[in-house]
């Protein structure tokens, strides 16, 4: 009976019940989450700071006519793919070393084809901002260099935008690593919280202890600061007067009632 | 509200207010009246009522509680009577600035009339008349406190008290802790007012409460104590 109404009770309250314990877990809550975002900070700022610099090039084709338009664009999209894979072998990153007279360990290269068109992104990586735009555009030299080389006479790769000096690093990304951790943080300390809760062995709330204890709350007395007041309590010298039944305990208890 | 106790041998000079003790006239003493409007309106087959204040665990407040309901029950123009059951660690003598002896074993023991060992405490405002309740702390410390609680003397005495006074308070050790307060209530027939504090333990309420229930001790509800603030409650 008490465990079905106490069931009853929770599936009225639970998402309050809850609220209600998350609340009371909030310093834990919000002290942990704190701890992640710092943790998350000191780490992410104390990485090597890693710069990027992308060149855009065209995988372009010679000698296409207006109606051959649509095919040299399919053609295009598949060799800007093609490309992007090529930049990424050992081989062209060994010419860009070699070109730019770098160890092979400093050159850092990736590639991507820009939609579906025939434009391909390619990035180098340094923790030098120069070095990264260097690598980048001697990736491209390397690659037309390459395409000239091993490719047919009618595909051409065309630096649209040389790669730049960055100004900022790439990462760490210090605020998004932060913002991730504090929201990563948040939620499993909250699973946290409530997981501590379903453990702990807490009283039920006033009105769930009725029916848990099968006792009602005659009073709830809040937390009270005591101070000086009007009222005066004294001890009196004389002792009490209506003693006469007390003194004969075990005999005939009687007497009046009153102070 | 600080009672100012004065002691014994020099009762016209107010002594240090005492923590612990409420302002009957202030809202601090609004609970404890919410509490004696419950005991009062729970039926009872004698005229008189015995309250053993017990817990389940130390610390949660149940000696304040006794205390300061002793307090008001005095200002509802009732006789009132407030022991301090808790032979072990009593608290009562210094919640009033009394001396702890001689008190209930020393009535006990016969080596001092209840009349001697009781205190006489006067509760004035200048708002209201003059009330009087009276205290019977522990007493000389003994080894075997937990037989003399449970012994027929204090059987007796406590039944010969509850016939003198309108209420008699009876403040206990936790019920976890010792058995003197299933003992006490379920040998005199008292009303047991149990005390949670809001960081009590279920289990260790159920336990207690499972305790007194073995014995037939009549648990009349439960008093939880600091629940939030004052100011939550809107007294004025």
């Amino acid at each position: 009976m008490t465990a079905a109404k106490y069931s009853v009770t929770c599936d009225k309250v639970a998402v309050a019940d809850v609220y209600a314990a998350l609340w009371r877990h909030r310093l834990f809550i919000v002290g942990m989450t704190a701890l992640v975002g710092v943790v998350a900070y000191v780490l992410a700022s104390t990485q090597p700071k890693i710069y990027e610099s992308t060149a855009l090039v065209r995988v372009e084709q010679r000698g296409v006519s207006a109606s051959d338009l649509f095919g040299s664009l399919e053609v295009g999209q598949r060799l800007a793919q093609t490309y992007a894979k090529i930049v990424s072998t050992k081989a062209l990153r060994d010419r860009v070393a070699a070109r730019l007279r770098l160890p092979t360990t400093q050159v850092h290269l990736s590639s991507s084809p820009v939609g579906d068109i025939e434009l391909v992104d390619v990035t180098a990586s340094s923790r030098i901002p120069a070095q990264a735009a260097l690598v980048a555009n001697g990736a491209v030299a390397a690659l037309q260099a390459f395409v000239a080389e091993k490719g047919t006479n009618s595909e051409k790769v065309v630096l649209i935008d040389p790669a730049r000096v960055p100004t900022a690093p790439a990462s760490p990304r210090v605020k998004l690593t932060v913002a991730v951790a504090v929201i990563l943080g948040l939620l499993f300390n909250s699973a946290l919280a409530l997981l501590l809760e379903l453990f702990a062995d807490r009283l039920p709330s006033i009105e769930d202890m009725e029916g848990i204890f099968g006792r009602p709350v005659l009073a709830t007395v809040p937390e009270l600061t005591f101070k000086q007041s009007a009222t005066r309590l004294s001890v009196a010298g004389s002792r009490t007067a209506d003693t006469g039944s007390i003194a004969a305990i075990g005999r005939s208890p009687g007497g009046t009632r009153g102070s | 509200m600080a009672a100012s106790p004065q002691t014994k041998r020099a009762n016209s000079h107010p002594a240090p207010s005492r923590l612990g003790l409420i302002d009957v006239h202030e809202p601090s003493g609004e609970p404890f009246r919410t509490l004696r409007l419950a005991l009062d309106l729970r039926p009872r087959a004698a005229d008189t009522r015995t309250i053993v204040v017990t817990s389940a665990d130390p610390g949660e407040g149940k000696s304040t509680i006794a205390s300061n309901f002793a307090l008001m029950s005095a200002v509802d123009d009732k006789s009132v009577l407030l022991v301090d059951g808790d032979l072990r660690k009593p608290t009562q003598h210094e919640l009033f600035g009394v001396s702890r002896s001689p008190g209930i074993t020393d009535v006990i023991a016969g080596r001092a009339e209840f009349s001697a060992a009781t205190h006489r405490m006067t509760l004035s405002a200048s708002t209201s008349p003059s009330r009087r309740f009276d205290l019977l702390t522990a007493g000389t410390a003994l080894p075997n406190a937990g037989d003399v609680v449970s012994s027929s003397p204090m059987i007796s005495l406590l039944q010969a008290i509850s016939r003198t006074y309108d209420i008699v308070v009876v403040d206990t050790p936790p019920v976890l802790a010792a058995a003197d307060a299933a003992s006490l209530a379920a040998r005199t027939g008292a009303d047991v007012v149990f005390v949670v504090s809001h960081r009590g333990r279920k289990r260790h309420v159920q336990r207690a409460m499972d305790k007194l229930e073995l014995v037939g001790a009549s648990v009349v509800g439960f008093v939880l104590n600091r629940e939030g603030r004052l100011s939550d409650y809107g007294y004025y």
